[in-house]
């Protein structure tokens, strides 16, 4: 199947799912049980639009002025949740600075496919973290859950993982380039890292 | 209790009747019940100049018809018909986000992409009315032109170190441009490049800054990398243009222009190729320009009687004053005889039947043009009653409207730069 034709198809799935998210979130106002299938159709849709980032190639980073912490704070409130979710913390390290300049709209996308990561293996918490680390501003996504290499459900196509490699790749700065580590923390879970220059 | 929101008034501009319900829906949730609704710019355009002020408006990029959200923006901004309070989000589609963008002169607050959900309006209303309440005072003094207040103002917020630190400093160097305070500009500028060195409006700013200080070798380079690392900046092409006019070179200034429009095909930037072709004799390339800028914004409330007056004018100087006459008609029937329009064509058509060898209806008009322009001033009607009486074999009261038409520095290059070589023609001529 031709480029074109693949993008196309996944385009118009893309938007039949919205559609369809649109209308499993007003019913999940009435009836809680429709919780479940609104967050897959979410999670689905949001799957696709990382796949077409990833595959329209060249990705421009269109860089802003941000605040960490307003970021972080609306990346949570943004999260749609399963039944019985676990906590999601924002933790702000002490000198982290007010603003850094990033391209919002990438990053969002990439820490909402590790958010989304995350819930799926967290057992109770979720921290989300803003620190500086030399010239770099780290974003994370920490989970207690059993830590990398534990399957659960479907395996992962790995989709995630290299749309935010991609993403951070995009942001360059004076010779310094975004990039991603994901591993087992000490204290247990895993932990994603996101470092944008 | 009622939310921070509820007293919030908002319009939702689209085309489609669901999303605007859905939209709503989604505002009551967050007690937001102050909302009106329409469905194409027009309407849009009535709410906005007959009602109290917005406090947000949401509009869709694609109208479908024949004002899109980006014209109808574009319009508010260079009208001044936005306030400074108004929150303007443009709401896209996914797939068409990365077009809108680049291809955006005028940029909205932000950007909602569809589907949304209340969640997401929330946080990012919260967001905005949190920058606008911050940005208040600053955005006001900009709004009034009172550039000694927005200094004063982003001072307060430089110093408060906040997280608008960058807005701050960005209109701060735009007001020192404005008050002339160039080698201030520039110090601010290079401010917040110390904190990121690619940022396209600081880098910008300060070639803006070199130009009034005429460091013309300096800001040239800048703005050329600007565009080298991002060739959508088209106010950089316009810097670039501005010098290669300022120093004679037409071919280059109209080529700069010509690729910022190939970038942002807009009819705003078509008229600015047209009306630089125009003042540097490119007569063929000033009238193609401002035939697709009309065709662009015909039926819209986008349309400008000046490019149906400069078209004609243009057709007139490439001696061809039947297609002169042809184009007035078309601007009388879009405009009528009234205001500008009618102030302006009375002048054209003066010297179109002078073209044609007919000096009796050409003193008609021209008696008709003086009658109609009891003020002359910086504006284009006085410019080409000066065209007009030049034409017709009255110099020193031709060069006396141009004069006129300098002496409030209005800072419009179309009026200044074709005044200024009228009244140069005069000392070569002398």
């Amino acid at each position: 199947m031709d480029d074109k034709l693949t993008a196309a198809v996944v385009h118009d799935m893309k938007n039949a799912l919205g559609v369809l998210e649109g209308q499993l979130a007003t019913l999940s106002h009435t009836y809680p049980e429709i919780g479940a299938p609104y967050a897959l159709c979410a999670s689905l849709r949001q799957k696709l639009i990382g796949f077409l980032t990833l595959y329209k190639g060249h990705m421009v980073a269109r860089v802003s002025d941000v605040c960490p912490e307003d970021f972080l704070l609306e990346a949570r409130d943004l999260a749609v949740l399963p039944q019985d979710p676990p906590s999601i913390e924002v933790e702000i390290s002490p000198g982290t600075p007010l603003i850094w300049f990033f391209d919002e709209r990438l990053i969002q996308l990439a820490l909402e496919a590790a958010i989304q990561n995350a819930l799926h293996f967290a057992k109770e918490r979720i921290v989300l973290k803003a620190r500086k680390e030399g010239d770099f501003l780290v974003f994370s996504v920490w989970d207690d859950g059993p830590g990398l290499g534990a399957e659960k459900g479907a395996l992962s196509t790995g989709l995630g993982t290299e749309l935010c490699r991609a993403i951070a790749a995009a942001h360059v700065r004076s010779g310094l380039k975004g990039h991603i580590t994901l591993e087992n923390a000490g204290e247990g879970g895993a932990l994603f890292e996101m470092w944008l220059p | 209790m009622l939310s921070k929101f509820s007293s919030l008034r908002v319009l939702v501009i689209d085309d489609m009747g669901a999303m605007r319900s859905a939209i709503k829906v989604q505002l009551a949730e967050m007690d937001i019940v102050n909302v009106d609704q329409v469905g194409n710019a027009e309407d849009a355009l009535r709410m906005v100049e007959s009602r109290v002020e917005y406090d947000v408006i949401f509009c869709d990029y694609n109208l479908n018809r024949a004002t899109s959200g980006q014209q109808f923006l574009e319009y508010l901004k260079s009208m001044d018909l936005l306030p400074a309070r108004t929150v303007f989000i443009m709401v896209t589609a996914e797939a068409e986000y990365g077009a809108v963008v680049s291809a955006a002169e005028f940029q909205p607050d932000d950007y909602l992409l569809k589907p949304f959900t209340a969640v997401k309006i929330r946080s990012r209303l919260e967001r905005l009315i949190d920058k606008r309440d911050a940005l208040q005072n600053l955005l006001l003094c900009m709004a009034k032109k009172d550039f000694d207040g927005a200094v004063a103002e982003s001072d307060k917020l430089i110093k408060a170190n906040s997280k608008w630190l960058m807005d701050a400093l960005r209109r701060k160097g735009e007001a020192l441009l404005r008050l002339g305070r160039h080698e201030e500009a520039a110090a601010v500028f290079g401010s917040a490049l110390a904190m990121r060195g690619d940022l396209g409006w600081a880098r910008l700013g300060t070639a803006r800054a070199y130009f009034a200080q005429g460091r013309l070798g300096e800001a040239e380079k800048i703005a050329n990398d600007v565009l080298e690392s991002n060739g959508a900046f088209v106010l950089a092409y316009d810097l670039l243009a501005e010098i290669a006019e300022d120093a004679g070179n037409a071919a280059l200034a109209i080529d700069q222009l010509e690729q910022a429009s190939t970038v942002v095909p807009s009819a705003r930037r078509f008229r600015l190729l047209a009306e630089a072709a125009y003042r540097l004799s490119r007569f063929d390339i000033a009238r193609s320009a401002f035939e697709f800028a009309i065709r662009r914004t015909k039926g819209s409330i986008t349309a400008q009687e000046t490019d149906y007056l400069l078209l004609a004018q243009t057709h007139v100087e490439a001696g061809n004053p039947k297609l002169a006459f042809q184009v007035l008609e078309a601007g009388e029937e879009a405009f009528g005889d009234a205001g500008l329009f009618g102030r302006g064509q009375a002048s054209v058509k003066a010297q179109a039947f002078l073209k044609e060898d007919n000096v009796a209806a050409a003193k008609k008009m021209l008696v008709r043009a003086g009658n109609l322009l009891a003020h002359p001033g910086a504006n284009l009607e006085t410019v080409l009653m000066g065209k007009a009486l030049l034409a017709s074999g009255e110099k020193e009261e031709g060069l006396k409207f141009m004069e006129e038409a300098l002496r409030k520095k209005s800072g419009i290059r179309m009026i200044e730069s074709v005044a200024k070589s009228a009244l140069a023609e005069r000392i070569g001529g002398a």
